[in-house]
Parts: structure tokens; C-alpha cells; sequence
């Protein structure tokens, strides 16, 4: 009844409330920079144009999976289940194409329905019927682990048309093809997210529903929206990667739901909803595939490296919220 | 006794307290009247720990009154009893009462049936008939509040801060707190108190002190401060001036209404002419908001009938009833009707979204810039610009980005739910000529206002709700300050406790 | 009669009554032969669930996540195989430490710096997941099979199996009756009104997230001492089953109530569904699908019957 301001979220500031959701980023573009100069001093040469390409590459494909969470993270939920959406749309599109040209068409239609149907049962679960998104997503995740597996029978078979092939390990120039085609993908992200009639109804409706919906914005369309495209982003990622490796694998998804929920997080955009973009998470994703690249280097233990990824996530998480406290 | 000394708020550009001094004295009860946003709240909060002072100093007892937290306020003895409670609807009364000292057995298991004596011990003692194992939530509202008052008192506090504590309650109810009250002034302790109802302020209270615009204006007894001048210290003008001037004649019917039930309306019938603006008075929560929310499809309708513009409609959906020519400006403009982090651009457009011209999707910017930096203009926001976020404006201009969020959606029928609520006496008068222009326009306006001579002023026509339903129809010249208090508070009816 | 009464009420009636139903159903299909025997083998297989599904009970109170309950899982699991050998005592108080300190770094992380438990508990997971691998790569190590005995076979009246699901269940209904208790169902039911009634949110919530490890750490110790080995990714299978424990033992999400009992009933009902699968000739490939359309299909009924009763908000 007063006019006292209800305290809720940490307050953001400048154009389109980027201003302090601008350091988040700006922080892992320092710490990118500060890592790639104490490699080269480790290992001179590090820093080499090749280098950085096919690390750019590697970026890619967390960067085309994280697509679909920034959007769905921006409506204040989260995609739990795109670890086994990426590993059954990949193993559906070597299934089903089998390697050849001739099938690739089908075998890309059936893979991205993999990831369009998961994707609206999460909307749907989601938007109308209200569960939680964290066990929406989880126990899609094992429907369609146990999808996979029924279909497979435990062992993914086929292979992947040289077209995906190409698009997932080639190089045009100095340039993988993987990318450009990342590049394209981004510049239609960012441009619907900051100029297009839904990237704002999504904005909206993460940060404050009922506002949104007082306002007239249909918010269960926004948010099953977001999820139908984290279901076709990690579809796509899915044969992306089942080309950059030349077959699909029980598991290859599990590698990018951690590092594309923190991919979002350490790009800016907040947790809760209703701020940040996908300039932030290409940020992050490069941040965290320059770690990951890093660990491998310097030659630890499969088990020490989890370690430390996770403790510098963790860093990282705190860094960000710090900064944002002082921001205010 | 309790002294305040030079009390100073800021919140974000509001100047919310200013300089606010007084004494509150042992066995006595001090009022605290003042529009809404006057500052008696912030005031309130400063002494319960809930919000912190940017300086000035509080002092109990003659010792310095520092406190960082509710938690620390209660150990100072200083309890309060907020609009907003603070018990926990899933639990029992009898855990909610003893939320902190349940007795316990050696092994540190709550002793169920001593908790629940010890609390029926409690609430006999106050004189509260509501039962330990009851749960919260199910209580109805008045008897909440009640157990809220109890659960304070019960603490011994030295000071009792009760803010709007009485909203729900009944007469009978209230005059079981008049004898409670009675009780703790005999106690010798200080009790602050605070409600728009301006008999219990003279029921309740010894003195009574004036807020407006933040500022301490008057103090004096409760005996010695008739109302109308009450009024004139709170408003800063006189009853019936500073309103602009009514000329609109009657136009066609725009909207009406028939027999709309739900769970709060009973029955409620009434039409509105084009270019007609229809007031909603009546004590707090008779169901104003949710007749109006009724028509915007933000509150479920169990039956009536609704003609809009000569069509029959009944909205499931906000977006209906927009697509229909319905604008609701709903009360709580922080927490539903703006995106406070948001810039004031992002805000205004966005219930245009879907009409702003926009090729492949893509909004066209330029042709939005020129509508925002329009309305800023025309509505002298006072700004740094259309990209400062909605949260570091005052509530008068807040409340100016609102309204033009929703008058550029050019409603046939604007729904005005309170709002001039927090707002200063300069943007009040500005948006009164909005509201006069819009009318004058032919749009149908609704509102709904706490302060009873901004109805007179404002309304053409005015519904008097109570318990859901109208009470009393006032038109034209019918429309006094005095009328509608008097069907409000209904001399007639029955005094029943809640 | 106060005893009927204090059933009707109870919160964890409605699970004990699911798990019973579906225990009849398959011991109908077992021909009605089910000795002390059967249920002595399904305590111990329930065990760990019962105990990381406690767990993750009293972080939903409080309306938080922890997905991380798995890897501590497996942390104690290896650190129980990898230092049985140097005796009992260290092995089991290293396992329960591992636990503690996932626990409480969880706590400080989010009651403390107020970091949104979904992301944090992702991180630690794979801190934790790394830790189980560092102290043991594969599945092995020594356990001695006595101890195995003595946990899994033994009987001491009753099996000690059923002795230890019971002593679970008393230990969550007993938390759920202390004041800690009390204040876990006060913060998740309203942390802002149990806050300014003096209760301290913070402080509490973080015991919340320690006890959730502590419990996920007993939990993996069981299980190693009862399959006689550890393994760095036994807790891998047991991250959404703790949540769905939960939810089958009538908790909501929103936490604020629930009964601990309910969410052993829950574990016991999940275990048994997984039984009926057997029956259904179902290859284990439909056990995590079952896992997860059971999860999905619990909490759509309880929103479907809210929906049902929905106003839309006035």
C-alpha cells in the first residue's frame, strides 16, 4: 500500500537494460583475453590463427545448443532436456540417412522433428500446463533417453552425408564452414531478439508475467515458442555433431548441458528471465570452449578436469553476481 | 518514549520523507494520516527495520534506535503490523504464533498438544475466537489481520506500529481492537497508528499527525483537528477545488452491464455513456478492482451480461478485451502494470506490439522512437531519456508512462484503478486533465479511486460498491464527498462481526 | 477416533496407499509367494533412493533444486571402496564428510550468496562428478563382503534392511517435527513472511542444502557396501529419481509441505514400478522412459487439478 519499492531482482541500468548486464560479458571477454596470453606463454604459438579457428569451430556447436536455451532461459524457465535431444536427433539422422546424399533430406526433416516434438511437449508441459521447467525438461530428457535407446537398440548405427560432413569439419579459407554458418545463425538471432516483434514479447514475459499478460501478450505461445526452438537448435546440433565426428554415439549430448545453461548465464543474462541476448552467450560459449581447450592441453585426469569446469563456472557464477551487486 | 529526529528517505529521484520529526509518547496513540505516497509508511518501515533511514535519527527510551532488520527491531521492542502480513499461510495458527518458541522435548520434537494449549491460551486471552489447528490460509481475511495484531501484541513490544492494519476488519472487529488498544495504552506503551478511515483515527488515537509529500505538515490532538481541515493539510488545497471543469453532455450508451457475478461481484448492473466518467467509491476491497478486472478478463465471471459498443462480449483473455477496445490500468503499477527494469520506450509500446508497423516481424524503430518521444513530450515526463529504465523515475511520472502505455492503444472504455495512488499533488493534477481530455474524446472511463474528493471531483457518476455490489447510484449534482461516504460505510446495515 | 483422524490428515497417506496397492499387484503377480525374503532385498534396493530422495525433500522444501545429489552419491561411494582397506572408521567418515562439504558448499552457494540453485548445483555436480572419478576411475575397489552381509542379509528381528528404511523414515519425520522443521515448511510456504517473523531464512536454508548432502553421501555408502563395490557414476541413476520420490511422496515443487514418510512411500513406489517392468517382460531400456513420463505424469495431474480449480487471478 506504500510506495516503497518491492525488492526484487538486482536492477539494471542504460539502453534496453543492457548497462550492467553488460559487464557479465565484458568480464569473460577480459578473462578470454588474459587466458589466451597465458597460454602462449605456456605454449608458444598458442595463439595462432589456426588455433583459434578450429576453437571457434568447437565453439559452434555449444554456440548453436545455447541458442535455444539463451531464448528459453530469457523466459525464465530452462531446457534440461537437450542432452538427449542432441544424441537422438543425431542418432536418428545417421539412422535414417545411413550416409548417403540420396537420404539426407528425410534424414534431416526426421532428426529436427526429433527436436520440434520434444521441444512443444516441453512447451506445452510448460506454458499450459504450468510444471516446473526443471521437471518438464528432466523427464523429457529420459523420455527421450529411453526413446533413443528403444529405437537404436543400444547401438546407434549409419552415418553422415559428406554435404554434413563438410559443413561440420570443412573450411572455406582460413574460415570453418561450421563458422559461417554459426555466424549466419547468430546474426538472425540477435537481429529478431533486439528488433523483432517476438524478441520483446519474450523480454517481457520473462520479466514479469503477469504484466505481460495484462498487457495482452498471449504468454503461453511466447514460451512454448522458446522451447519448440531449443528442441530444433539442440536437433541441429545434434547433426551437426554426428557429422564432425562421422557417426552418432549413445551420450554425445551430455557434454553440452552444463556448459550451454552456463554459456547463457556467464553471457549476462539473468537466471530469472527477462534480460540479457545471445551476443552475451557467444561470449560464453567461446569463454568456456577456450577452458575446456585449455584443460585438455595441459594433460589432466578426466576427473581433475571436471573439477576444475565446474569450479570455474562456480568462480565465475560469484564474479558475475558480485559485479552486478556493485553495479546497483 | 519514542522521538524521531530529522528523518530523510530518498528512494531512486522520490524525495519519500522528508525531514520528518515528532515525539510519540507512553500510554498514548499517535495517528498517521496522509494521502497515499504522503510517506506515513516509509516512516513506519524506518521503525520497524525495514527500511533504513539515509539520515535523521530515531531514539527509544532516550537510547539511539539503530535498526538494520525487522529481527532487530523486535529486539529493541518495537513490533509492527503491516497491511502485507507476515504469518505463513500454509502453516497452523498455533505455528504461526509460535513460530520461534514452540516448546520442544528433550530431543527437539515440538510438543504438539502443549503448542497448540499454549496457543488457544493465547488467543482466549485476547479474545480471539478462532481455533490453534486451524490453518492460516483458510482464514478469512479480517480474522488474519487479527491474528497478526495478537501475534504482535503478544510479544510485549514496547512500541506497536499498526500500518493500514484494519483494512479487513469489521465493526465488531474493530472494536475488539478499540478494547485491545485500550488495554495496551494502559500498559503504558507507545502505539503508532495508521488508516485511512478517518473514525478510527479519531476513535483510536490522542494525536494525530499530518504527512504530505513526505513532509510532517501538522500535529495536534485528535480532539482538535476536524476533518475538513484534515483533509485540506493532506490535499494541500480545500475539498472541491483544483478539478478541471465537467462539461461533457450525455452521449450515446457505450457500455452496458448486467447481473455480473463472480466470487467478490454480486449482481452488479449499470451502463456507461461515451465520453461519461463513472466513479467507484466505497471502503477498500468491495470490489472495485475486481469489477473492473471483470471486464478486462482478469477476473473470472460466473454470469452476467456485457455490451460493448452495441456488441455482446465476454473476454476470457486480456487480449480480447483489448482487441475489443478495453484498457485497464491496474492498481499495483510496479508489481503489473510496468516492466520496471525495462526502459520507458520498451514500456509504452508494449501492449502496441502487435499494431506498431513491423515488416518480416522486424518493429520499425524510427517510426516507434517518434511515438515515445511524442508521448514523453505531451506528458512532460521528466526524464533523461526514452532508454532510462522505468524503475529510476518517481511515481508520478511512473504512473504518466502507464497511462500513456494504455491511451496509445485508443480504448474505447479506460479502466483507471487507482491511479493517483502514490503519486505528488503537481502529477495528480496533470493526470486529472488527461483523464478530462480522454473523456471529452469520447473514450468511457472507469475509475476507481481511494479518495473520496477525487471521485467528486473527477466522476460524472458514481457507484457506490459494497460487499460486491451497488449500493448506492449517484449522478450529477447527487455526487457529494458526504453522500458516498455515507452509503460506503452504510449507516443502515447491520454490525455484525466478520 | 484420534487415530483415524491423524491418518486422514497425514500427509504421506496418499503414497503409503499408492505403494501398497502397487506392492498387492505384484505380489498377485508373483502368485502370492512374497516371503520376508522379497522384502528384505527390496529395502536394500530402496535404501539409497529413500535416503537421497529425503535428501532432495528438504531442498524442495524450501523451494530450491539440488541436481548434484547423484555425483555426491558417488563420491562416497569411491571414497568408501578406496579406503575400506585402512579400515572401516576412516572409509565411513570420509564417505559422510564428502557428503557434508558437497553439502555445505551447495548451502553457502545458494542461502548464502544467493545464487539460483539450478545453475549451481549443475557446476557442482560436475565438481563433484570430477571428484568421484579422481578417487576412483572405474568401478572396483574393496569392500569387505561381511560388511556387506551384515547390511544387506542380516536380520535382527527384522531384516536390517527394512530396520534401516525405517530408521530413514523416522529421521525425516523426526527433522520434520523439531523446529527446524517447522521453520523448512515456514520459509518454502512464504520466505519473505517468515523472514520478517524472525526466522532465519538464511541460516536455515543452508542447513537444508547440508543435510541434503549428508543424506546423498549415506546414501552412496549403502549402495557401495551393498553391491560390495564403488563406482565413480552410480549416481548418475539416481538424479531424477530423487525428484521423483519426491513428487510421487505428494510433495509439491513449490515446496512449503509434504511428509517425509510420503517420500520413502515414493522411493518404495518407484522401485516397485521398476518391478512391474520386470513382469511386463520390458527390456531395461523403457526404465529411465518409465522414470520420466511417471515424473511428468504426477506433477501434470496435481497442476490439472489445480487448473481445474482455477479462477484466473483476480
Amino acid at each position: 500500500m506504500s510506495d516503497v519499492p518491492a525488492e526484487t531482482r538486482p536492477g539494471r541500468s542504460g539502453v534496453l537494460g543492457l548497462g550492467a548486464g553488460l559487464v557479465a560479458p565484458a568480464t569473460s571477454l577480459v578473462v578470454i583475453a588474459l587466458m589466451f596470453l597465458g597460454c602462449d606463454l605456456l605454449i608458444p604459438g598458442f595463439v595462432s590463427l589456426g588455433n583459434v579457428m578450429r576453437i571457434a569451430e568447437l565453439a559452434g556447436f555449444l554456440g548453436v545448443v545455447a541458442i535455444g536455451e539463451t531464448l528459453v532461459i530469457l523466459t525464465g524457465g530452462i531446457d534440461l532436456s537437450i542432452a538427449w535431444v542432441v544424441t537422438g536427433a543425431g542418432c536418428v539422422f545417421t539412422a535414417v540417412s545411413g550416409g548417403a546424399t540420396s537420404m539426407l533430406v528425410p534424414a534431416l526433416a526426421a532428426a529436427l522433428a526429433v527436436g520440434f516434438v520434444a521441444g512443444l511437449a516441453n512447451g506445452l508441459g510448460i506454458a499450459r500446463l504450468g510444471i516446473s521447467p526443471i521437471v518438464m525438461t528432466l523427464g523429457m530428457n529420459n523420455i527421450m533417453q529411453g526413446l533413443t535407446l528403444l529405437y537404436t537398440n543400444g547401438t546407434p548405427t549409419g552415418g553422415t552425408p559428406p554435404v554434413i560432413k563438410t559443413l561440420a569439419t570443412g573450411y572455406a579459407g582460413p574460415v570453418p564452414v561450421l563458422v559461417l554458418a554459426w555466424a549466419a545463425l547468430a546474426a538472425v538471432v540477435i537481429v529478431a531478439l533486439r528488433l523483432g516483434r517476438g524478441g520483446r514479447k519474450l523480454l517481457g514475459v520473462g520479466e514479469n508475467p503477469l504484466v505481460s499478460r495484462l498487457s495482452g501478450i498471449r504468454n503461453e505461445r511466447v514460451i512454448t515458442a522458446a522451447y519448440l526452438c531449443s528442441g530444433l537448435a539442440a536437433a541441429l546440433t545434434g547433426v551437426l555433431y554426428a557429422g564432425f565426428s562421422g557417426a552418432s554415439f549413445l551420450g554425445m549430448g551430455d557434454q553440452f548441458v552444463l556448459p550451454a545453461i552456463a554459456a547463457v548465464v556467464l553471457g549476462g543474462t539473468s537466471i530469472f528471465g527477462g534480460s540479457g541476448g545471445y551476443g552475451g552467450t557467444i561470449i560464453g560459449a567461446f569463454f568456456l570452449t577456450v577452458l575446456t581447450t585449455i584443460l585438455a592441453v595441459v594433460n589432466l585426469s578426466a576427473g581433475v578436469r571436471d573439477i576444475v569446469y565446474g569450479l570455474v563456472i562456480v568462480a565465475a557464477l560469484l564474479l558475475n553476481r558480485l559485479s552486478m551487486r556493485a553495479a546497483q | 518514549m519514542l522521538r524521531v529526529q530529522d528523518l530523510d528517505k530518498w528512494f531512486g529521484a522520490t524525495h519519500a520523507v522528508r525531514d520528518v520529526s515528532f515525539d510519540a509518547l507512553p500510554a498514548s496513540v499517535l495517528g498517521l494520516v496522509g494521502e497515499n505516497g504522503a510517506g506515513k509508511s516509509t516512516v513506519i518501515k524506518m521503525l520497524a527495520g525495514v527500511v533504513t533511514p539515509d539520515s535523521g535519527q530515531m531514539l527509544l527510551d532516550g537510547a539511539a534506535l539503530r535498526v538494520a532488520s525487522p529481527r532487530e527491531a523486535l529486539a529493541r521492542g518495537v513490533d509492527s503490523v503491516f497491511q502485507e502480513l507476515a504469518l505463513i499461510d500454509n502453516l497452523t495458527v498455533a505455528e504461526n504464533l509460535l513460530l520461534l518458541d514452540a516448546p520442544q522435548r528433550p530431543w527437539r520434537s515440538i510438543r504438539r498438544r502443549a503448542a497448540r494449549q499454549a496457543a488457544t491460551e493465547i488467543l482466549s486471552r485476547y479474545e480471539l475466537e478462532i481455533r490453534s489447528d486451524d490453518r492460516v490460509g483458510d482464514l478469512p481475511l479480517g480474522r488474519r489481520q487479527m491474528l497478526e495484531i495478537v501475534r504482535a501484541v503478544h510479544r510485549d513490544p514496547r512500541v506497536l506500529l499498526l500500518d493500514e492494519a484494519t483494512s479487513a476488519l469489521g465493526e465488531g472487529e474493530v472494536r475488539w481492537l478499540v478494547r485491545l488498544v485500550q488495554r495496551l495504552r494502559a500498559q503504558g506503551k507507545i502505539v503508532l497508528f495508521i488508516s485511512h478511515r478517518w473514525e478510527e483515527i479519531t476513535t483510536f488515537c490522542d494525536r494525530v499527525a499530518v504527512m504530505r509529500n513526505g513532509a510532517l505538515v501538522h500535529i495536534a490532538e485528535a480532539a482538535a483537528l476536524p476533518q475538513e481541515q484534515a483533509v485540506e493539510l493532506m490535499t494541500g488545497h480545500g475539498l472541491g477545488d483544483a478539478y478541471p471543469s465537467r462539461a461533457a453532455p450525455r452521449r450515446e450508451t457505450l457500455l452496458s452491464v448486467e447481473g455480473l457475478r463472480s466470487a467478490v461481484l454480486r449482481g452488479v448492473s449499470f451502463s456507461l455513456a461515451a465520453g461519461e466518467v463513472l466513479g467507484l467509491g466505497g471502503l477498500v476491497g468491495q470490489g472495485q478492482s475486481e469489477l473492473m478486472r471483470a471486464l478486462f478478463a482478469a477476473h473470472r465471471l460466473d454470469g452476467g451480461r456485457i455490451v460493448l459498443r452495441g456488441q455482446a462480449m465476454r473476454p476470457h483473455r486480456p487480449d480480447q478485451a483489448i482487441a475489443a477496445g478495453i484498457a485497464y490500468v491496474p492498481q499495483e503499477r510496479k508489481a503489473e502494470g510496468l516492466f520496471l527494469d525495462k526502459s520507458i520506450g520498451f514500456n509504452m509500446t508494449y501492449a502496441l506490439l502487435d499494431r506498431l508497423p513491423a515488416p518480416a516481424g522486424l518493429i520499425r524503430r524510427g517510426h516507434e522512437r517518434g511515438i515515445v518521444a511524442d508521448a514523453i513530450a505531451r506528458l512532460r515526463i521528466r526524464t533523461a531519456g526514452p532508454g532510462a529504465p522505468v524503475r529510476s523515475l518517481s511515481g508520478g511520472n511512473q504512473q504518466k508512462v502507464l497511462l500513456q502505455k494504455w491511451l496509445l492503444t485508443r480504448p474505447a472504455l479506460l479502466l483507471l484503478d487507482d491511479v493517483t495512488r502514490g503519486v505528488d499533488i503537481g502529477t495528480k493534477q496533470e493526470i486529472y486533465a488527461i483523464i478530462r481530455e480522454a473523456a471529452a474524446a469520447g473514450t468511457g472511463i472507469i475509475l476507481y479511486s481511494t479518495d473520496t474528493t477525487e471521485l467528486v471531483g473527477l466522476a460524472d457518476t458514481v457507484l457506490v460498491l459494497v460487499e460486491g455490489s451497488i449500493r448506492r447510484q449517484l449522478h450529477g449534482a447527487e455526487v457529494t464527498a458526504a453522500a458516498i461516504v455515507d452509503a460506503a460505510i452504510g449507516r443502515e446495515a447491520e454490525g455484525a462481526p466478520g | 477416533m484420534r487415530l483415524v483422524e491423524a491418518i486422514r490428515r497425514s500427509e504421506a497417506t496418499g503414497p503409503t496407499a499408492m505403494f501398497l496397492v502397487l506392492l498387492a499387484v505384484v505380489i498377485a503377480l508373483k502368485g502370492g509367494r512374497y516371503s520376508l525374503f522379497d522384502a528384505q532385498n527390496l529395502a536394500a534396493n530402496v535404501l539409497p533412493l529413500a535416503l537421497v530422495g529425503l535428501g532432495q525433500y528438504f531442498v524442495i522444501l524450501v523451494r530450491g533444486i539440488d541436481l548434484s545429489l547423484g555425483p555426491v552419491m558417488s563420491v562416497s561411494s569411491c571414497l568408501a571402496a578406496v579406503l575400506f582397506p585402512y579400515g572401516a572408521v576412516p572409509a565411513i567418515a570420509a564417505a559422510i564428510a564428502g557428503g557434508v562439504a558437497a553439502g555445505i558448499g551447495n548451502g553457502l552457494l545458494v542461502a548464502w550468496l544467493d545464487l539460483s540453485p539450478v545453475i549451481v548445483t549443475l557446476a557442482t555436480m560436475s565438481v563433484w562428478q570430477g571428484v568421484s572419478l579422481v578417487v576412483l576411475a572405474t568401478p572396483g575397489g574393496t569392500i569387505p563382503a561381511g560388511l556387506q552381509m551384515a547390511l544387506t542379509a542380516a536380520t535382527v528381528v527384522v531384516p536390517v534392511p527394512i530396520l534401516l528404511l525405517i530408521a530413514t523414515a523416522l529421521f525425516g519425520a523426526w527433522v520434520m517435527s523439531t523446529r527446524l522443521g517447522l521453520h523448512l515448511r515456514a520459509i518454502g510456504g512464504d520466505a519473505g513472511a517468515a523472514e520478517a517473523s524472525g526466522v532465519r531464512v538464511r541460516r536455515q536454508r543452508f542447513a537444508a542444502y547440508a543435510l541434503a548432502g549428508t543424506l546423498a553421501a549415506l546414501g552412496g555408502l549403502y549402495s557401495a557396501i551393498a553391491t560390495s563395490a564403488g563406482s565413480p557414476i552410480i549416481g548418475d541413476s539416481y538424479i531424477l529419481p530423487s525428484i521423483a520420490a519426491v513428487v510421487l511422496g505428494g510433495v509439491p515443487l513449490i515446496g512449503g509441505r509434504g511428509s517425509p514418510v510420503g517420500v520413502v512411500m515414493g522411493a518404495l513406489t518407484l522401485n516397485i514400478i521398476g518391478s512391474l517392468l520386470y513382469f511386463a517382460n520390458l527390456s531395461d531400456f523403457y526404465q529411465s522412459l518409465i522414470n520420466g513420463v511417471i515424473l511428468i505424469a504426477v506433477v501434470a495431474a496435481a497442476a490439472l487439478r489445480s487448473w481445474v480449480w482455477r479462477a484466473v487471478p483476480a
